[in-house]
């Protein structure tokens, strides 16, 4: 009766195969070193172009908001405290309120519409 | 005649990474492959499997830990956790219904064949999972005692004769499978 410790050594790839060929053995050496040298000068670049994008983005969202006309903090507003009528040559009609509470409300006109020949 | 002389000098960070790197690859690549061989169906997952746990070794270095028997431990347990994700791809296939030989030992015809002897039980431990296989092949194969397996898979000596216990019996269920099947 065989052990399982002669069952497995009979049927060893290990002892029965060549070993690794050495091409190959070598061929992998330089897919390790190459991973460990060319990957991390793209990580650090990469690293800044996100920094960089991330910068830009704060930027960009800070800017939005400080021009974003808001309601008045002095308690002043009233329902609808602003009225804003935006006539553009580039941009449909609209009319624009701001509540006390700050929600902004926009109407979008027709095209079509003329209050100077309604009135 | 004055000039200027520019003198490269090579990143030192970069060069001692790579050289560790180096002889981490030199001094345990062969061993590495042995064990790779033993816990994969063919020359070439093995060959996948090496390339794959020094990949891992070149994406971290700093946590290869210092000295070469805390590296060995490092790059078999990264190995054994390679050969489990793959075992674990392959059982969820085979589940979904999808035909993998690697999870089920051929039926041997004749038990008297050694051939088919060897076949068997070498399916059947394939077919074992991934830490138990390795501990398996470390205690049978390679003649490391519990001590060293316990060591190089990070696990307790207790845990390592469970899994060398139960290894054991499954590899013994299905040569006996086998045996009554033919």
């Amino acid at each position: 009766m065989r052990t399982l410790r002669e069952k497995l050594t009979a049927g060893d790839p290990v002892a029965s195969e060549p070993p690794a060929d050495e091409r190959e053995v070598q061929r992998i050496r330089g897919v390790m070193l190459d991973e460990a040298t060319g990957r991390r000068p793209r990580h650090r670049h990469e690293r800044l172009i996100w920094m960089a994008t991330g910068a830009v983005a704060v930027a960009v969202t800070i800017a939005a908001l400080v021009r974003q006309p808001g309601p008045p903090l002095d308690g002043t507003a009233t329902p609808l405290a602003v009225w804003e009528e935006t006539r553009s040559v580039a941009t449909r009609r609209q009319l624009q309120f701001v509540t006390a509470g700050g929600t902004r409300i926009i109407w979008i006109f027709n095209e079509g519409l003329d209050l100077e020949r309604q009135r | 005649m004055t000039g200027e002389v520019t003198i490269a000098v090579p990143d030192a960070g970069t060069n001692s990474v790579t050289d560790r790197l180096g002889l981490l690859f030199d001094t345990h690549h062969q061993r590495l492959y042995r064990l790779a061989r033993r816990m994969s169906r063919d020359r070439d997952e093995a060959r996948d499997l090496v390339q794959e746990a020094f990949l891992r070794a070149a994406r971290a270095p700093a946590s290869i830990p210092a000295g070469a028997t805390s590296e060995e431990a490092w790059l078999v347990r990264v190995l054994v956790n390679l050969c489990r994700d793959r075992w674990r791809r392959r059982a969820a296939r085979n589940r979904l219904g999808a035909s993998d030989e690697g999870l089920h030992a051929p039926a041997a015809v004749n038990p008297e064949n050694a051939l088919v002897a060897r076949s068997v039980i070498w399916h059947a431990l394939r077919a074992l999972p991934a830490r138990r296989r390795a501990v398996v092949i470390l205690y049978e194969l390679e003649g490391a005692t519990i001590e060293v397996i316990a060591r190089l898979l990070g696990i307790t000596r207790t845990t390592v004769r469970w899994h060398l216990a139960a290894g054991r019996r499954q590899l013994a269920n299905a040569v006996r499978n086998s045996g009554t099947k033919a």
